[in-house]
């Protein structure tokens, strides 16, 4: 059954080195788990095992496995495949918040849902450059008692745009990234169905995102779309932008987020920006391709586990920092989630918020 | 009857000279360093016999030297090839050390006056040399050589110490490159390797943390005549270590970095492990392998008895990061122990690591010059892998040792036999 | 004639000089008996140093000539020319290491380094008084080589030798050309045709005038030494005698057959690698769903010790056969740590992989797998998995057990006949692992091929064009020259006991009978002069040249 997912994600190519799982951050707080021993399993065809554990739903798909591979094995796409297949089998893993994100992302795919009240007094139009805002507004209702407010970040990604001569269309719609990697291949084509219909229609040249994961599932999981992507701080690096010296006493670090950071290869451009605009990005110790990870990805399994990475991530931010800069809502709305039961002194921010506030 | 150019005076340029040489042919040695000796000059010890490398070696350097059929052109370079097979036509740059090798005598004088000190490029940089230099101090030949690209009176037109103190009248500073022409009817390429440097593998910190070194540095540490005369030191207080890690296949056998297989770097690091048991008695080291390569002769038991005799603990795993404790400097391993399930922590005082041996940095020009290809991985391609394993892409042209691809002390002079048997096969003709 | 002896002392710069008194060593060196001449240089092995040596000799008639300086390593063959050069036998120069010995041992203790210095220099006067005057031997070398077996390294060298101009007698027991490689269906990593490269080469070999096939032949007795082997050869019912100047043995080895392990004697879908390769080379074909293959059985401390090198890419070769052959097979590698080294073989084995191989690795223990049970006709392959931390099965149709390569039984024969050793594993055992991996430690014999060890058939070619550069060597000069260094035999005292026999590392020590009494003979040509006769003969009868008795307890008695 497994064959075909060994031979399209190169997992034959797995020498048994278990490097992956040694730097797996799921591995590291539950051995039980362990993205070599999945593949070993695979490969001597014991399938069944596998696409009955729930252990498949416990990858983050942060894809630091990958990253340190020597051998090639793709394994988020061994595990996405295997998700699938999995879940014909009635193995539909553990969804958080009760699984309220799923059917949030059907409802979305019926045309009367709106939530645009947060665009209201923003100058944003008909330009031929659009705003894809992913699920954004939605956040700001689910997670209102930690105090999240993901729209900020919709807002401030306009605000740029708007500084540089851009009224950026704007579209506010789940990309299916989440039914994606939950295994639910059909929700995703539907949503993705839905986006590519709609853009079409639009006549745009140019799709900027300020979520990764709405950029990565564009870029690589959609049909292709005749239109230039890039993600702000691609934008913002070659724009030509300037500080307006506003100064705070504050340090900063930067958390690359596993969907722009490995997944994208994205590490350069933001930390540019950010000293465009005077900010001078103080290290953590696992910085770009061996960044940490949030702790949960896709609202799948978010438990103890979860929450250990997400301490360790922000003890080796509040060590150096003051201000965490994240560049990805969910990485934000999670290590917020910690810091509302957790004593780190630390600030997270977004990327565009802390950019916004900064440019003339 | 003519004779044979050898590329290269490392452990199988040397072994092809002599083997063409002891049977009377006559063979130009060219060397691009001061010294011939090569990579195995460099080696503390050689694996699975734990013969002192140099020991054995030199010998064989100074027979080379001193053979009346061989040329030996150190510090050249082979910069331009016509003809074909039986009849080459080479041009060989002689650079200029600014010494009298006639007068020179290799006493040291100067060299203990130079005031210009620079990383030393024959102990992994770990220290420094002189402008003026040995490369080591059982250099072949003993004479001294002025780097021009350093030397206060060749770049700034100060300084002059070592023509003052030089007895024998043997510094010259206006000595410029020469090109010579040699008459061959064939070529050995023996150039050996370079060596991966493990910066990009950020997760083993190397560069980062003081105390993670690739296997080369490592060969210099142990050695009796390296920085710091064979003794193991731990930053930040110079103690030496009790627990020591060797990681294998750090850059090799990675599709992103070298796809191959380096072949030695297994029992290399076995070897170096015996060696530090050797200089202490209590040390024990760890080597985290994935396929523990043990295949010639002898190696399989000399691995077992490392296990046994000399405190070595093998552990199937990559590890997956190391980490560096601030204070001590110590090393935490993280790596995935498949006897218990879970990744585990291993903090070492000081870690190893398996770099590949990689194509010659100048092969590709070299290449170009001789006529010869490169093969895929960029070591020199032979014409067929098992029934030509000596012949270039060109007639007449012979390879042997590293340059051809990864291998041992023994493979590499079982190499240059075979390739000196080939090219004697033109040379016989010629003569015929 | 009286004894007039010349001392240099070099002050190399400042590292001798530097660290000890040099002037005082040369007025001390004045008052030593006999010696009539001495000189501080600065660098003696410089132009002007040798010129003074040369002088010297001549002005003051020195018939002794000792220099006290850095090694003998690198420099006791420019003195030894300088005496020459001047006309005094080179034997009767003596080196004496105030270097390596001395100022670099002891660079801050002057005086006691100076102390030393002028024992050492006591030390090699005394023995310069007894030195004698010593010529070197020649002895004219055979342009003929014997190699003994005809499969791809005998052939591979007989070819080469041929090719050199050299004649060559290729001794093969069989009654066709081949060896092992008779039996193989593809030759990794290239996937060539075995039997379409043999047959070229076999057709090489017979065209080549230079090279005489002896089929159905064995060598029956050797004697004699390098440049002159007088070979006795059987073939069938006749015996011929030839003379060669050296001997090239590659006599192959063979594969391990696993009596009693892994059900190999019970159940007959379990076969070894050797069956695997005849079935697929004669037919072409197997009849098999599941294919498992095990590594290591017998070897890696089963049965023999060592690692066979070749099993993990013979594995693969097979496996990946039978993969294209029929790719819904499944087909398993279980191993200890796939042993594919360098550039093509760990290509090799990621194109298995792509293809399909599905490779299992289990601990470096013994046995490989724990269980083969037949189960309705198919066999399950049990073993325990260390990553997942259980035994699994795997079920097969057909398991092909890898066994080592083995020392083949006339080895044993062919290393008393030719008097070189065989190692711990059974293989012939070379003069020097890294620098001389195909010489035996006697003169004039080489070897190639997996009588060394286990070889892949490149390997076994490269090694065979190494012996034949080897074996070049003494018949392309013609002759040898040997230092003169080997044992005198006083035959009135010899009891031609054969200890020196047995313990001459280098076979250049015969029994021969002279006037009815057996004694002992030195063959010059073989003789390194290493001295282990002349230590071993308890009736003294063994006289070293150049490092006799009473020159080494002058020495001895000077130093204490």
């Amino acid at each position: 059954m497994l064959d075909k997912i060994i031979n399209e994600s190169k997992a034959y190519y797995c020498v048994e080195c278990r490097k992956c799982s040694s730097a797996c951050p799921v591995t590291r707080v539950y051995g039980k788990f362990s993205p070599a021993s999945i593949v070993e399993r695979a490969l001597i065809g014991i399938d069944d095992e596998i696409l009955k554990s729930l252990d498949i739903w416990k990858c983050l798909s942060c894809g630091i496995c990958e990253e340190v591979c020597p051998s090639g094995v793709e394994f988020l796409n061994f595990i996405r495949k295997t998700r699938n297949l999995a879940r014909k089998e009635n193995n539909v893993g553990i969804y958080a918040h009760e699984g309220i994100f799923e059917s949030l992302q059907k409802l979305m795919l019926s045309n009367e849902f709106n939530a645009s009240e947060w665009l209201q007094g923003l100058d944003v139009g008909e330009d031929d450059t659009l705003y894809f805002a992913g699920c954004l507004p939605f956040y700001d209702i689910i997670f209102k008692d930690i105090g999240i407010k993901s729209t900020n970040i919709g807002i401030s990604t306009i605000k740029i745009l708007n500084s540089a001569g851009i009224k950026p269309a704007v579209m506010q719609l789940c990309c299916g990234h989440d039914a994606l990697w939950n295994g639910n291949v059909k929700l995703f084509k539907e949503l993705a169905k839905k986006n590519v219909k709609e853009i079409k229609e639009m006549k745009i040249k140019r799709i900027i995102f300020s979520c990764p994961e709405c950029y990565r599932t564009f870029k690589f999981d959609y049909p292709k779309l005749d239109v230039e992507m890039m993600h702000i701080s691609e934008f913002l690096e070659k724009e030509e932008i300037e500080w307006n010296g506003k100064e705070d006493e504050k340090t900063y670090t930067y958390h690359d987020s596993c969907r722009l950071g490995r997944h994208l290869g994205i590490y350069d451009e933001p930390r540019n920006v950010l000293k465009k605009v005077g900010i001078e990005v103080k290290e953590m110790e696992h910085n770009r391709e061996m960044a940490l990870c949030c702790g949960t990805s896709a609202w799948m399994c978010c438990d103890w586990k979860a929450e250990e990475m997400r301490k360790e991530r922000l003890k080796e931010a509040s060590d150096i920092a003051d201000v965490l800069i994240t560049s990805c809502p969910k990485c934000q709305i999670h290590f917020r989630c910690t810091l509302s039961h957790e004593g780190h002194d630390i600030e997270v921010k977004d990327f565009a918020e802390v950019v916004a506030e900064r440019i003339k | 009857m003519k004779g044979v150019l050898v590329i290269g005076g490392g452990v199988a340029g040397i072994q092809a000279a002599l083997d063409l040489a002891d049977r009377g042919i006559h063979v130009y040695l060219v060397e691009k360093e001061p010294s011939i000796g090569g990579r195995m000059a460099l080696l503390d010890k050689t694996m699975s016999t734990n013969d002192c490398s140099i020991c054995i070696l030199a010998p064989k350097m100074n027979e080379c030297f001193s053979h009346p059929n061989i040329e030996v052109l150190e510090y050249s370079e082979v910069i331009g090839v016509e003809g074909k097979a039986g009849n080459f036509k080479v041009k060989v740059k002689r650079k200029a050390k600014y010494v009298d090798a006639t007068k020179c005598t290799g006493c040291g004088d100067c060299m203990e006056k130079c005031p210009t000190e620079i990383p030393n490029e024959y102990n992994s940089y770990l220290d420094k040399r002189k402008a003026i230099f040995l490369p080591f101090p059982q250099a072949v030949p003993r004479k001294a050589t002025i780097d021009e690209r350093y030397c206060l009176k060749l770049t700034k037109n100060r300084c002059g110490l070592c023509q003052k103190i030089c007895k024998a009248e043997a510094i010259d500073y206006n000595q410029k490159d020469k090109i010579i022409e040699l008459n061959v009817a064939s070529i050995i390429v023996a150039i050996g390797s370079s060596l991966y440097e493990p910066k990009d593998l950020v997760e083993y910190g190397y560069g980062r943390y003081a105390n993670v070194h690739t296997w080369m540095e490592y060969e210099r540490l142990i050695n009796a005549a390296g920085p710091t005369h064979g003794h193991l030191k731990c930053a930040p207080d110079g103690r030496r270590p009790k627990k020591i890690a060797f990681i294998q296949c750090v850059g090799s056998r990675d599709v992103k970095r070298c796809q191959w297989c380096s072949s030695v770097c297994c029992m290399v690091s076995i070897k170096s492990a015996m060696l530090a048991n050797e200089h202490y008695g209590d040390l024990e080291s760890y080597i985290f392998y994935s396929d523990l390569r043990v295949f010639s002769k002898r190696f399989y038991e000399y691995s077992k008895r490392g296990e046994r005799d000399y405190k070595i603990t093998y552990i199937h795993a990559r590890p997956g990061e190391i980490k560096e404790d601030k204070r001590t400097k110590n090393l935490i391993i993280y790596y995935e122990d498949e006897n218990e399930g879970k990744v585990k922590e291993l903090e070492v005082e000081m870690v190893i690591l398996a770099t590949p041996i990689m194509p010659a940095k100048d092969v590709k020009q070299l290449a170009e010059i001789l006529g010869i290809e490169t093969n895929e991985y960029g070591f020199i391609k032979v014409k067929d892998y098992v029934f030509h394993p000596v012949e270039t892409t060109r007639e007449g042209i012979f390879v042997a040792g590293c340059c051809e691809r990864p291998k041992d002390i023994t493979e590499s002079v079982v190499q240059a036999s075979a390739a000196a048997a080939k090219a004697a096969e033109i040379a016989g003709l010629v003569e015929g | 004639m009286a004894l007039r002896i010349g001392v240099f002392v070099c002050d190399c710069g400042t590292n001798i000089a530097g660290f000890l008194d040099v002037p005082k060593v040369c007025e001390y060196a004045k008052t030593l008996p006999d010696v009539v001449y001495v000189k501080e240089n600065m660098y003696t092995c410089s132009n002007a140093g040798i010129q003074e040596i040369m002088d010297a000799i001549k002005k003051h008639k020195l018939n002794r000539v000792v220099v006290a300086a850095c090694t003998p390593r690198t420099h006791e063959a420019l003195f030894r020319k300088a005496c020459e050069d001047a006309g005094l036998n080179k034997f009767l120069f003596e080196f004496v290491n105030i270097r390596d010995q001395c100022s670099w041992v002891h660079q801050k203790e002057r005086e006691k380094a100076t102390e030393k210095a002028k024992d050492l220099v006591r030390m090699g006067v005394a023995r310069a008084r007894l030195l004698e005057p010593l010529k070197e031997i020649k002895i004219d070398v055979e342009k003929k080589s014997l190699v003994i077996g005809g499969g791809i390294a005998g052939m591979t060298a007989a070819l080469s030798l041929a090719e050199q101009g050299f004649e060559v007698y290729l001794v093969e027991k069989e009654n066709r050309l081949g060896g092992l490689l008779n039996y193989i269906n593809q030759i990794y990593p290239s996937d060539a045709n075995a039997q379409q490269f043999l047959e070229e080469i076999v057709k090489r070999v017979e065209k080549k005038k230079k090279i005489h096939v002896l089929l159905n032949s064995e060598v029956e007795s050797v004697d004699g030494y390098i440049g002159n082997f007088n070979v006795r050869i059987r073939q069938k019912k006749e015996s011929k005698e030839i003379k060669v100047g050296t001997i090239i043995v590659a006599i192959g080895a063979k594969p391990y057959e696993p009596m009693h392990m892994y059900n190999y004697d019970e159940y007959e879908n379990v076969i070894t690698q050797f069956e695997l390769e005849k079935i697929l080379k004669e037919k072409g074909k197997i009849d098999a769903e599941s294919v498992v293959f095990i590594q290591c059985v017998g070897g890696r401390g089963e049965r023999v010790r060592y690692c066979s090198r070749i099993c993990c890419m013979n594995s693969i070769k097979n496996a990946r056969i039978i993969k294209k052959m029929m790719p819904n097979a499944n087909v398993y590698i279980i191993h200890k740590g796939m042993q594919t080294y360098g550039t093509e073989y760990e290509e090799y084995c990621r194109k298995a992989r792509e293809e399909g191989v599905r490779f299992i690795r289990v601990r470096d223990a013994v046995p490989t797998v724990t269980s083969l049970e037949k189960k309705d006709g198919r066999i399950a392959v049990g073993f325990y998995h260390p990553g997942l931390r259980r035994k699994v099965e795997i079920q097969a149709d057909l398991v092909v057990l890898s066994t080592p390569l083995i020392q083949r039984e006339d080895a044993k024969r062919i290393s008393q006949m030719l008097k070189v050793p065989l190692g711990q594993d059974g293989f012939f055992f070379e003069a020097h692992v890294k620098l001389r991996p195909v010489d035996f430690a006697t003169d004039g014999i080489y070897m190639a091929g997996s009588c060394r060890a286990p070889a892949s058939i490149d390997e076994c070619i490269m090694q065979a064009l190494a012996a034949a550069s080897r074996a070049a060597i003494p018949m392309a000069k013609g002759y040898v020259e040997a230092e003169p260094l080997m044992p005198l035999i006083d035959e009135s005292k010899c009891m031609g006991c054969g200890v020196c026999v047995e313990v001459c590392p280098y076979g250049a020590m015969k029994i021969v009978e002279k006037n009815g009494k057996k004694v002992a003979e030195n063959i010059p040509a073989a003789c390194k002069g290493c001295g282990a006769c002349g230590a071993s003969c308890i009736h003294k009868a063994i006289k070293m040249h150049h490092f006799a008795d009473e020159q080494i307890m002058a020495q001895i008695e000077e130093a204490i």
